[in-house]
């Protein structure tokens, strides 16, 4: 009997784990002086999210990245952040989604979309966008991790909270000056 | 109402941290107000969340302010009542009442308070069955969704009716023309486009339409219709309340060759672009309304919770100051109570308060006023009453050393005759160890008789006594004057009396001397006086006995006469000596006084004329007397013949008897010269005369018949002139 509570406690919360909001597919590229990343952002859309998006209501997220070095014995070393933001915004009147992608507050990219599934996808996708631009090469093992904030909650009605997904995390690498790569 | 300084200090803090709190708080709003301008979010979004941001945060802060007040001043009566602070138990009972009061009505009135906001939210975010909002939502995107379905059936139409065109000749566009033109004016199309690819070939407007110039369709309509074979697209016109209603559809991919794109579409009226416009836009914000619910309600959660803080910090904290103003001054006056006890009277209460607790303070520290002078007083009494003991001790010492120094014995006793003090001299006297005196009654505790009777009628006597006693000590006569005299104090009268026994005999010895050899010098003087005449009458006889004078007989008549007469005064003088001699002790018997004295002064009345005698007896009342009559009788007679001889005429002689308490006094006043002052201490000592003549026995006899009846005789001057003798006798 314990063996089976113990694995529905364990089972389960990889069954949830499933349906949770996560970063996937998170690729890097080097480019020159760029490091370019590629992730999708799955299971963010249920009713709620959707429901507000129909509304009208500017919806969206936020993804923060981060270059890391690796330490050993210690916490990483953040070498340097960036914040991707998708937001849609949907004219009842016209029937289009308009997805603004905006970096570390800069505009980068606007699309109008007359289907939601589409609006969705240009919100969950990030594909080749260059997050961060070295002036130096860092040396040692590198990182990157990636996060979405998907909103805030309130706890009791009173206590609120950032939701966010888990961290996200490339392969360690190692940069080397005058080489591109892909990963 | 004086406000101590730690006191101002501590609001002066709260001051500064309310005001550090405050702005703290408002750039963390302002900050995240910015972060939320950068994002692309609704104003109507961005100020809700700022608003719900700011009352979380106030929330937030002024729960941990009613918590941080709460705990602390728990925590703080916690402590005081461990260290057994006095008024703690009051102050507890005081603040949980106050926080009891202030909890239970603000947390009932949020609660219901809660109830009716969310009641109303409720009904805010019902949805009413009879809403036309989403009908009209509904028709209105029927409205846009039928004219797209209808131009794609057009678009399809003419694109299956161009099909045959070679679109990219150019001499075939007249063609084409006429087919679109006859083709709009079937449909009843406002616009006909035709595309190969994203490129325009050709386009038909309708002039009816109202719209002069094309629609700019997007880039995003033609790609999405190459790739999913038809698209729809309602495009706004810029400045204008029309909009175009248009749909696309394009013809299948074929090997590569460029697709034909065929758009219809038709202009939305003003009026009804802006009819459905407003229907869709109304549903759209009941919408977002509805998904903000949560928020909204947050908000109002938000909001009272606040308030109801507000409220019950402000009360908590309010009902706080007021125990405090309570139980401060109370727990001052308790320890000041406990330091007064203790004996510090420097001590003052000071504790803020302008009420009845302020008018108890102020009595208070009056009090301890009044105790800090009455101590002092106390004090300074103490400290003179010591100098005055000592002072008292001193004099007592020096009062004990002339006591104990003089030559006269001295007692006191109280007014039950109970000896208090003796010296020595005394008890030397009285042949008594002083434990055999003090402490007792004077009478009983000494053995003579004769002293005891004295001692008795001195004490028994209301004002000074003087008498004079013999008694044997060690087989001797002695000879003593006892003095007694009443001791006064100021408050308390007569608190009893001072008994100075003083040895006479060696005095009297030494009078007796004295007298004795006065009495030879006055007996040899007066037997000397006769033997001259009678000398010189017998060397006269024996002269003419001689010459044979013939004056012989008479001169011998003469002669013999002399020699008679100064014999005759010799031998009344020897008798005279001889009846002094021979006075005997007197018998009292019971007389009447007046009539003694009447009858006596009834001789003199016409002795001399001008010469006035007189008795005086009113005051004698009954006149009964315990007395030798005949010696009193003599002593009468003896003063009045002094008192008719030396008052001459006019004069008067006044003789008054008067009975007092337990004596009689027998006055008698002239108005001769009086006596001289250095006559009257020998003036009672036998052959004593300031007449020049006489034996000088009167007065001394007269004294000795008073002192027999233990009685005193003295003399004063009488007013205005002349001389009264007072003779006062014990009854």
């Amino acid at each position: 009997m314990i063996a089976a509570l113990l694995a529905v406690c364990w089972v389960a919360p990889l069954h949830a784990a499933d349906s949770r909001p996560a970063i996937r597919d998170l690729q890097i590229r080097r480019s020159d002086s760029q490091i370019r990343v590629s992730f999708q952002l799955v299971e963010a859309f249920d009713d709620e999210v959707r429901q507000r998006i129909e509304s009208g209501l500017p919806t969206g997220f936020v993804f923060e990245a981060k270059l890391e070095k690796k330490r050993r014995w210690w916490f990483n070393d953040a070498v340097l952040r960036s914040r991707i933001e998708a937001v849609a915004m949907y004219n009842a009147v016209t029937r289009e989604y308009l997805v603004n992608t905006k970096q570390d507050g800069r505009l980068i990219d606007s699309r109008v979309f007359t289907s939601l599934g589409d609006a969705q996808k240009a919100m969950s996708r990030v594909h080749d966008i260059a997050v961060f631009h070295l002036d130096a090469l860092p040396r040692g093992r590198l990182t990157v991790l990636v996060r979405a904030e998907l909103g805030s909650r309130t706890l009791l009605s009173l206590f609120p909270t950032t939701v966010h997904t888990n961290w996200a995390e490339s392969e360690p690498f190692r940069l080397v000056a005058g080489r591109d790569d892909e990963s | 109402m004086k406000v101590p300084s730690s006191v101002r200090q501590r609001l002066r803090d709260n001051r500064v941290l309310f005001w550090v709190l405050t702005a703290a708080l408002l750039f963390i709003t302002a900050t995240y107000y910015v972060v939320l301008q950068g994002r692309d979010l609704d104003r109507d979004v961005v100020n809700n969340r700022v608003l719900l941001f700011f009352l979380r945060n106030v929330d937030a802060v002024l729960i941990l302010a009613l918590l941080f007040v709460l705990v602390r001043n728990l925590v703080k009566l916690w402590l005081e009542r461990r260290q057994r602070v006095l008024g703690s138990k009051f102050k507890t009972k005081l603040v949980a009442t106050y926080v009891l009061l202030a909890l239970l009505p603000v947390l009932l009135l949020f609660a219901y308070a809660n109830g009716l906001v969310q009641g109303s939210l409720d009904r805010l975010f019902r949805i009413p069955e009879d809403s036309l909002l989403e009908p009209g939502n509904r028709v209105a995107q029927a409205l846009t969704t039928e004219l797209q379905d209808r131009h794609r059936l057009d678009a399809r139409l003419v694109l299956e009716t161009i099909a045959g065109i070679d679109l990219a000749d150019p001499n075939q566009r007249p063609a084409l023309s006429r087919v679109l033109e006859r083709q709009r004016a079937a449909l009843g199309a406002d616009l006909l486009a035709v595309y190969e690819d994203t490129e325009f070939v050709h386009a038909l407007l309708d002039p009816a339409s109202g719209v002069a110039r094309l629609p700019e369709l997007s880039q995003t309509l033609l790609l999405e219709t190459l790739r999913e074979g038809v698209a729809q697209q309602v495009h706004a016109l810029p400045g204008r309340a029309e909009r175009w209603i248009v749909a696309a559809v394009a013809s299948p991919p074929a090997n590569g060759a460029r697709r034909t794109v065929v758009v219809a579409g038709s202009v939305l009226g003003a009026e009804l672009a802006r009819d459905t416009q407003s229907l869709v836009e109304a549903y759209q914000a009941q919408r977002q309304v509805l998904v903000q619910e949560s928020d909204f309600r947050a908000a109002s959660v938000l909001l009272l919770l606040m308030i109801t803080l507000v409220i019950l910090l402000t009360t908590i904290w309010v009902g706080l100051v007021l125990a405090r103003r309570v139980t401060v001054p109370i727990g001052a006056l308790a320890e000041g109570t406990r330091r007064i006890m203790s004996g510090d009277l420097d001590h003052r209460v000071e504790a803020p308060a302008d009420d009845e607790l302020g008018v108890l303070v102020d009595s208070f520290n009056r009090m301890t006023d009044d105790l800090q002078q009455n101590r002092a007083e106390i004090e300074r009494s103490q400290g003179d009453l010591l100098v005055s003991n000592r002072q008292l001790d001193a004099e007592r010492r020096l009062m004990g050393a002339v006591l104990q120094n003089v030559a006269a014995g001295v007692v006191s006793v109280d007014q039950d005759g109970t000896v208090l003090t003796c010296n020595s001299v005394a008890l030397d006297m009285l042949g008594l160890e002083p434990q055999g005196l003090i402490g007792k009654g004077l009478v009983s505790a000494v053995e003579e008789t004769a002293l005891r009777g004295l001692f008795a009628g001195a004490l028994a006597a209301p004002s000074t006594t003087r008498d004079e006693v013999r008694f044997t000590v060690d087989g001797d006569w002695k000879t003593f004057e006892v003095k007694s005299t009443p001791m006064l104090t100021e408050d308390a009268g007569v608190v009893g009396r001072v008994i100075v026994i003083e040895d006479l005999t060696e005095l009297i010895q030494a009078q007796k001397l004295a007298t004795w050899n006065e009495a030879a010098r006055r007996v040899a003087h007066e037997i000397k006086n006769p033997l001259t005449p009678i000398k010189l009458s017998a060397e006269r006889l024996l002269r003419k006995y001689r010459a044979n004078d013939p004056s012989l007989g008479s001169a011998l008549e003469t002669a013999v006469g002399t020699i008679v007469r100064e014999v005759d005064n010799m031998k009344a003088m020897v008798d005279e000596f001889a009846r002094f001699a021979r006075m005997p002790q007197p018998r009292p018997t019971g007389v009447d006084l007046r009539r003694l004295v009447d009858e006596t002064v009834h001789l003199y009345r016409d002795i001399k004329p001008g010469l006035e005698v007189s008795a005086s007896l009113e005051a004698a009342g009954d006149g009964h007397a315990s007395l030798d009559p005949e010696q009193i009788r003599g002593a009468l007679i003896n003063l009045l013949d002094n008192a008719v001889e030396a008052t001459q005429a006019p004069g008067q002689i006044r003789v008054s008897a008067q009975r007092l308490d337990n004596h009689l006094r027998i006055r008698v006043a002239d108005t001769g010269p009086g006596i001289p002052a250095d006559a009257r201490d020998k003036l009672f000592m036998p052959y004593f005369s300031t007449k020049g003549r006489g034996t000088g026995l009167g007065l001394a006899i007269v004294h000795r018949i008073v002192s027999d009846h233990h009685g005193t005789i003295r003399v004063e001057d009488n007013v205005p002139h002349g001389a009264v003798f007072t003779i006062e006798l014990p009854q």
